[in-house]
């Protein structure tokens, strides 16, 4: 099991986020803070799929579909509260109170049916069957004409209400999206770390000994599936809040490959990597189109995964430890 | 209602024909090279392209799908000896990640080269009549030569694979890579063979499909799922299986998105059903393949393996 | 402890195990033998659940071992070490033995504990490792080790189950004279302690650990018996007899 303290580093971290608005402010670049929000959002969904895809060995390729159960839990929620009209029989609702952790169960109970049949299968059937059920929930949402079918829908009553936090407000919303990620990254450290953390890990490298010691791998496989659900449904409730819109293109096969870059770049089976990893890609989104025009190749600029693609390729075969591996070489 | 119900199950067979092309060079890929290539859709995509350019200089159709199939096949082997040969011995996560990152890329190309806007090409005159079916339903030429293209292609596959030495060596190593390797065969250079051979296939399907639906970037993503649903309900590494899970994915797809809403418009209001229906029909072939692989886990007819 | 009766398991025409009865007593050590392809195999994954027998019973300590699922069998008290030499690579030595002693303990209730924090746990994972003489190993990457420790590895995780009955399938199987010797030394030592059913091709291994030799070919039992009444078995000599004295050489 790779060592995962770095107190020192984590609690840097911690604090440069902490801090962060303050700077932005500062600096007068404050419209950074929405960059700032989407990191830490993803950043969560990028780390519970880590679970599945380091500390396991599960390569889901499915698994922006949670992202789009949570977002659209949020979503139905308040455009029902906005029509004032009722879903089988419930009322709609703005109250953070009740539409996250509902966006967490349901994103649960995804998980859970999801979990419970791609599991009995393996390898390239995995990755195929969990692609295919990401498809069938991205259809889902598609023909789902009442909520904008293709085109999504905006949320016009704004972000979700809780007592004494205006969540409307730009700097309070990122403190609550970063206390959940910092709630939801401790909780996998100790995860990863429990006992539980270990058969997780004696999954991915020696599957079939397990049950020869007494060990069911499915069951396990299961918890961990439905907990990383879980996480990306929290991403997905906190990014609808965010952006104060839902749509299909949240559950869209080639965001599942963008949480699979995510964790690769920042490097896998670690819990640090993908923060990193999604830092990374949001900073390349941002600022790769204007690296290039500085370069002079302002005809990349507009076009710049023409040169992601290939750095992304260099990283897969030649730097498989990612940003984490280059901060932390591996001792040994 | 039974002219509707064939022209319809016709249409689903042609739809399944594009599907097998595509499917039969990923199947060989996975079986034989173990790796899943994303990426293969682009090769469908680049096949448009060129039949679409190539057709729009030269105006001859004929010419365009000799032409362009040379040109898909050079792009699949700088492929190949650039990239999918570094993939072998890697894991599956790993070849999932450099061949997405190959989508990015080539897609990002096409766009930067063609721009945004969809290229549409005409059916050639000499298949643009119909032909009456027994039965009297008329179907147009075209969509009857290209299921006649895949039937040929079918046939050919199965020929060299049954018969040939090169078909021999091909199944011997989708079951068992080591002993073909250890049999003197050269192995890089059976693998370019069967990568090559297997995007000329999906650049055909590419060029055929052009007359149909508009070319543009992003077309072969979403047929290369639909072509790995195929691929894993028929099992992978088996041409048969991908004939199978092909004509059957195309036929469901088909019907669903033609009956369907007929029929849920017999409980529903036509709002309500056509909304339901749109996203049932899409949704049904994932179904189809989450119940083959909940009760057959490797697929209708797996290939067995003894690496 | 052990006893089949009349198991069958054909693979189409093949039968891997034709009407083999076998009862093993507890406190012996019972070897298994028998040429290439004889099911030895076959009977060891029936044993441990890879397999289900076309027909037959096996009963185990009392019980219907049949109707226990794969994974329970460790817990019901029936262990086995495996053939080709099976560890988790990237865990140390220690944390093998750990996560058997984990799932012996009942996974529910204290799954969520942090790992480091159980010290009873590692005290007696090194205890098992002081057994086999591989506590100077506990904090190496098991993949790291030479293929006779990973043995040792493997039987210290066998013996952490606590088994009633170990299951040894080849386990001085590639080793070195050296090595060999001291994996039959280990067995010696543990014979007091667990009951062992034994698959072996090196004779010598079996001779000198035996208490009771069955002989399996073609998926029949045509003897069992001491080992000096086997040595001098018809039968069995005539059931080697194209297979080079009692010497196989490995499947």
């Amino acid at each position: 099991m790779r060592d995962t303290h770095h107190l020192p580093f984590l609690l840097g971290c911690l604090a440069a986020l902490l801090l962060l608005p303050f700077v932005l402010q500062a600096t007068g670049s404050s419209y950074l803070i929405s960059t700032a929000t989407r990191l830490v959002v993803f950043a969560i969904a990028a780390v519970s799929l880590d679970l599945l895809i380091g500390y396991t060995g599960l390569v889901s390729f499915g698994h922006a579909a949670f992202l789009g159960v949570g977002a659209y839990t949020v979503g139905i929620l308040s455009f029902h509260a906005y029509e004032d009209t009722t879903l089988i029989g419930l009322p709609g609702t703005l109250s953070g109170l009740v539409a996250i952790p509902l966006a967490l169960a349901l994103s649960a109970l995804a998980a859970l049916i999801v979990g419970a049949l791609s599991l009995r299968t393996r390898g390239v059937y995995f990755i195929m069957i969990t692609l295919s059920f990401g498809q069938m929930l991205f259809f889902l949402f598609v023909s789902l004409e009442q909520y904008g079918g293709d085109d999504g829908m905006m949320m016009f009553e704004g972000r979700n209400r809780l007592p004494l936090l205006d969540l409307n407000d730009r700097i309070s919303f990122y403190y609550f999206c970063l206390a959940w990620f910092v709630l939801f990254f401790w909780f996998c450290t100790w995860l990863v770390r429990s006992k539980f953390g270990r058969t997780l890990a004696a999954i991915k490298q020696n599957q079939d000994r397990l049950s020869s010691i007494g060990i069911n791998a499915y069951w396990a496989k299961l918890q961990v599936f439905v907990i990383a659900g879980v996480g990306a449904g929290l991403a997905g409730a906190l990014s609808a809040n965010h952006t104060e819109f839902v749509s299909p293109a949240l559950t869209h096969w080639t965001r599942s490959g963008d949480l699979m870059i995510v964790v690769i770049l920042g490097g896998m089976g670690t819990l640090v990597g993908p923060v990193l990893g999604t830092f990374l890609f949001l900073l390349l989104e941002e600022f790769l189109p204007l690296i290039l025009r500085g370069l002079g190749l302002g005809l990349l600029s507009e076009h710049w995964r023409f040169v992601f693609g290939p750095i992304l390729i260099l990283v897969v075969l030649y730097a498989k430890t990612g940003l984490y591996g280059l901060i932390f070489p591996r001792r040994g | 209602m039974s002219q509707l119900f064939l022209e319809q199950l016709l249409n689903g067979v042609q739809l399944g024909m594009f599907l097998f092309l595509v499917s039969a060079g990923l199947t060989l890929v996975f079986g034989f090279m173990n790796i899943i290539n994303l990426a293969h859709g682009s090769l469908f995509m680049i096949g448009a392209y060129a039949m679409a350019l190539i057709g729009g200089v030269t105006g001859s159709f004929l010419l365009a799908l000799v032409l362009s199939l040379p040109v898909v096949a050079c792009a699949a082997w700088v492929i190949e000896v650039v990239i999918i040969r570094r993939l072998h011995e890697r894991d599956h996560l790993d070849q999932v990640l450099a061949t997405f990152a190959l989508i990015l890329f080539i897609n990002e190309g096409t766009t930067m080269l063609f721009g945004r806007v969809p290229l549409f090409m005409d059916v050639p005159a000499s298949l643009s009549g119909t032909v009456t079916l027994p039965g009297g339903v008329t179907y147009p030429l075209y969509r009857v030569a290209i299921i006649g293209a895949g039937l040929a292609v079918a046939l050919a596959l199965w020929l060299i694979i049954a018969r040939t030495r090169v078909g021999m060596q091909i199944r011997a190593g989708t079951t068992n890579r080591e002993t073909v390797e250890q049999l003197g065969v050269n192995i890089d250079r059976l693998n370019t063979l069967i990568f090559v051979v297997g995007a000329m296939f999906a650049g055909l399907a590419g060029a055929l499909a052009g007359p149909l639906t508009s070319v543009e970037v992003g077309m072969g993503e979403n047929l290369l799922i639909l072509c790995f649903v195929c691929v894993v309900i028929g099992g992978i590494g088996s041409v048969r299986g991908a004939m199978l899970g092909a004509i059957t994915v195309g036929v469901v797809d088909t019907m669903g998105r033609a009956f369907v809403p007929d029929i849920l418009g017999r409980f529903l209001d036509p709002a309500t059903a056509s909304g339901i229906s749109a996203g049932l029909s899409s949704m049904s072939i994932y179904l189809l393949m989450v119940v083959v692989l909940v009760f057959r886990p490797t697929g209708l007819f797996p290939v067995a393996r003894s690496v | 402890m052990l006893e089949i009766r009349n198991l069958c398991k054909s693979f189409g025409a093949l039968k891997a195990a034709d009407d083999v009865s076998l009862t093993v007593e507890r406190g012996t050590i019972h070897a298994l033998i028998g040429p290439n392809g004889a099911g030895k195999t076959t009977l060891i994954a029936l044993l441990s659940g890879y397999l289900q027998p076309t027909s037959g019973a096996i009963a185990f300590d009392g019980r219907d071992l049949l109707a226990v699922p794969t994974h329970l069998r460790p817990h019901a008290g029936l262990v086995r070490s495996f053939q080709i030499t099976s560890v988790f690579p990237e865990m140390t030595v220690r944390e093998n033995v750990c996560l058997v002693l984990q799932s012996v303990a009942g996974q529910a209730r204290s799954l969520f504990r942090l790992a480091a924090a159980d010290r009873a746990e590692q005290e007696e994972a090194d205890a098992t490792l002081a057994r086999v003489g591989l506590i100077d190993q506990a904090d190496a990457l098991t993949g790291n080790l030479a293929h006779g420790q990973k043995r040792q590895v493997e039987i210290a995780m066998a013996l952490a189950a606590r088994p009633k009955l170990l299951l040894l399938d080849e386990p001085t199987a590639g080793m070195g004279v050296e090595e060999s010797r001291r994996i039959m030394d280990l067995l010696e030592s543990l014979r007091d302690s667990v009951t062992m059913l034994l698959v072996e091709h090196d004779m010598d291994v079996v001779f000198g650990l035996a208490d009771r030799v069955s002989v399996l070919v073609y998926g029949k039992v045509i003897a069992s018996d001491t080992p000096e009444r086997i040595r001098v078995n018809a039968d069995v000599q005539e059931a080697y007899l194209g297979d080079h004295e009692l010497h196989g050489e490995g499947d």
